[in-house]
């Protein structure tokens, strides 16, 4: 398989605090790459890392085979478009005049394409009103936009749909889509909003404490997500000692509340219960989501 | 780097800043010209031309430096450095970019303000008593502390870019103001206060005039250069290892 970024035991340190600690990760050519963690877990630090705003204290990063270290790296990096945590754009200046400055900067012979990309992004009709007088979604837009400039082939995107309304964030949704799937660029996207990410994603790269912990493909993680049964019960304890004794993966999910992760026969496990009075309430079936899968990857409250 | 070039200067032509300083300047320096020639506008050439060079070294390198350090700090405070950053571009090139067309914004703001000024003297005033070499000799210096002054500044916004940066950059001119006249009072013939005053603006408030020649102006021309040359040499070295966020 093709990677467009990898990176092997990369730290990053700042005074006493390690942001990174060893981070592996590998970004397939042509993927749409959910990055998924906690705030603070270091996915902006990578996301800063791999887009050469700050350098690594120790490890390799590598885009397109050529190590950060390398002079070639340089030329590696006009391949990429990125928005980093906040839109990097001129508050003075239109979105058009934004664009333009940014073909400047990649050195590009014309302003062709321009009014195409204010299409893309849904800014066409902002005429001269400044970027500084746009709302947060505008500018997130803006800043997508500018990312594109250039035609870049892979896309680094720092939770891009924050501060976007529900139509702003249909839309980047399918922006994204049309990018990976119409102009085959390689996507890195982190975002908080689980869901949302599980409707794009290919592959998931889950971090935690500065490390990866865990990377896989979509279908893999439809794999790994367990169905299980929810119950509702009024005594949790006493559920709890059952499935202790059967040895039943399970996660207390409330006060009243537990998921089973397996397929118990009902009227046994009642009969069970019974025995201590205590009552199943309510029994569904459900599948594990990428929430769920996620936290119980990074420490939720699940046990074995 | 020509991409860059191409980018700062386009951007500098448009922004606020450069407006600002261009106009600026040129009125203070009109204002000045017009006060110091009297009412009935005698003053002679030599001492419009000493005032010229009182505005040179003082008040123009730090409204004009000031206003470049806006230029700059506004690629930080917007993010829009990493855009710069993210496709490519060297971190040295990006320094070296800021501080030519910072220097290409001295001169023109000098050349319309300073400049024009002299070349009205020049042509209406009375030239009497000055001298073509002091006069040559005061401009290359004059030059030369611009440069140095806007590259000491660029550095200054790198290192603290923003509103904070601008105070420190005032606050240190009128430091270096006080140190020299107060070293010039104690300590007038130490060698270090002497090649310390040839890099800086500050040190020339008193020395600079075109009614004599200054002293050794080509070390003045040396010193100025060379500190220009270890501020972007330091300020590569800071811009390179600075974490951008």
């Amino acid at each position: 398989m093709e990677f467009v970024l990898t990176t092997e035991g990369l730290r990053k340190s700042y005074r006493n605090f390690n942001a990174l600690n060893g981070l592996s990760m590998h970004v397939p050519k042509g993927a749409i790459y959910g990055f998924v963690g906690r705030n603070g877990a270091g996915k902006t630090t990578l996301i800063r890392l791999a887009c050469g705003l700050q350098s690594p204290t120790d490890g390799d990063l590598s885009l397109y085979g050529v190590r950060h270290t390398d002079n070639a790296i340089h030329a590696a990096r006009k391949r990429i478009g990125a928005v980093v945590e906040t839109p990097s754009i001129f508050p003075a200046m239109t979105a058009e005049e934004n664009l333009r400055h940014q073909y400047r900067v990649l050195g590009l012979p014309n302003y062709d394409g321009i009014k195409e990309l204010l299409e893309l992004v849904g800014l066409a009709d902002t005429g001269s009103k400044k970027a500084e007088q746009f709302s947060l979604g505008m500018r997130q837009r803006l800043g997508i936009a500018i990312a594109l400039c250039g035609h870049p082939d892979f896309m680094i995107l720092d939770e891009p749909i924050n501060g976007l309304d529900p139509q702003g964030i249909v839309d980047v949704r399918e922006l994204i889509l049309k990018l990976n799937r119409e102009e085959g660029i390689t996507i890195l996207i982190s975002s908080h909003i689980l869901d949302e990410l599980s409707r794009i994603a290919t592959h998931y790269g889950f971090i935690d404490g500065g490390r990866i912990v865990r990377e896989m493909s979509a279908d893999e993680l439809t794999g790994a997500c367990r169905k299980c049964v929810s119950v509702r019960v009024t005594n949790v304890d006493v559920l709890v000692r059952e499935l202790e004794r059967r040895g039943t993966d399970y996660t207390v999910t409330g006060e009243d509340s537990v998921d089973i992760y397996a397929q118990p026969n009902i009227t046994e496990l009642a009969l069970a219960l019974w025995k201590d009075k205590c009552e199943i309430i309510t029994c569904r079936e459900q599948d594990e989501n990428l929430e769920g899968f996620f936290l119980s990857l990074v420490g939720g409250e699940s046990h074995a | 780097m020509r991409n860059l070039l191409r980018t700062d200067f386009r951007r500098l032509l448009k922004s606020r800043s450069f407006l600002v300083a261009l106009v600026g300047v040129t009125s203070i320096v009109y204002l000045c010209m017009f006060f110091s020639s009297g009412t009935d506008g005698e003053a002679s050439g030599v001492s419009l031309c000493n005032t010229l060079c009182s505005l040179s070294v003082l008040m123009t390198p730090l409204f004009v430096s000031g206003a470049y350090m806006l230029f700059v700090s506004a690629e930080f405070t917007g993010g829009a450095i990493r855009n710069k950053l993210i496709v490519g571009h060297r971190r040295a090139n990006v320094f070296l970019s800021w501080n030519l067309v910072g220097l290409a914004n001295g001169l023109i703001v000098s050349a319309a303000s300073l400049g024009s000024a002299a070349l009205l003297i020049g042509l209406f005033g009375d030239t009497t008593g000055l001298v073509a070499k002091n006069v040559i000799a005061a401009s290359v210096i004059i030059v030369c502390m611009l440069i140095s002054k806007l590259c000491m500044s660029v550095l200054i916004s790198v290192i603290i870019p923003g509103a904070k940066g601008m105070l420190f950059n005032y606050l240190l001119t009128y430091a270096l103001l006080m140190f020299f006249v107060i070293m010039y009072d104690s300590a007038p013939d130490s060698k270090i206060v002497n090649a310390l005053s040839r890099c800086f603006p500050e040190g020339q408030v008193t020395s600079l005039n075109v009614s004599t020649m200054p002293d050794r102006p080509w070390l003045t021309v040396v010193c100025a250069l060379a500190f220009s040359v270890l501020c972007v040499v330091f300020g590569v070295y800071v811009f390179k290892r600075k974490d951008l966020s």
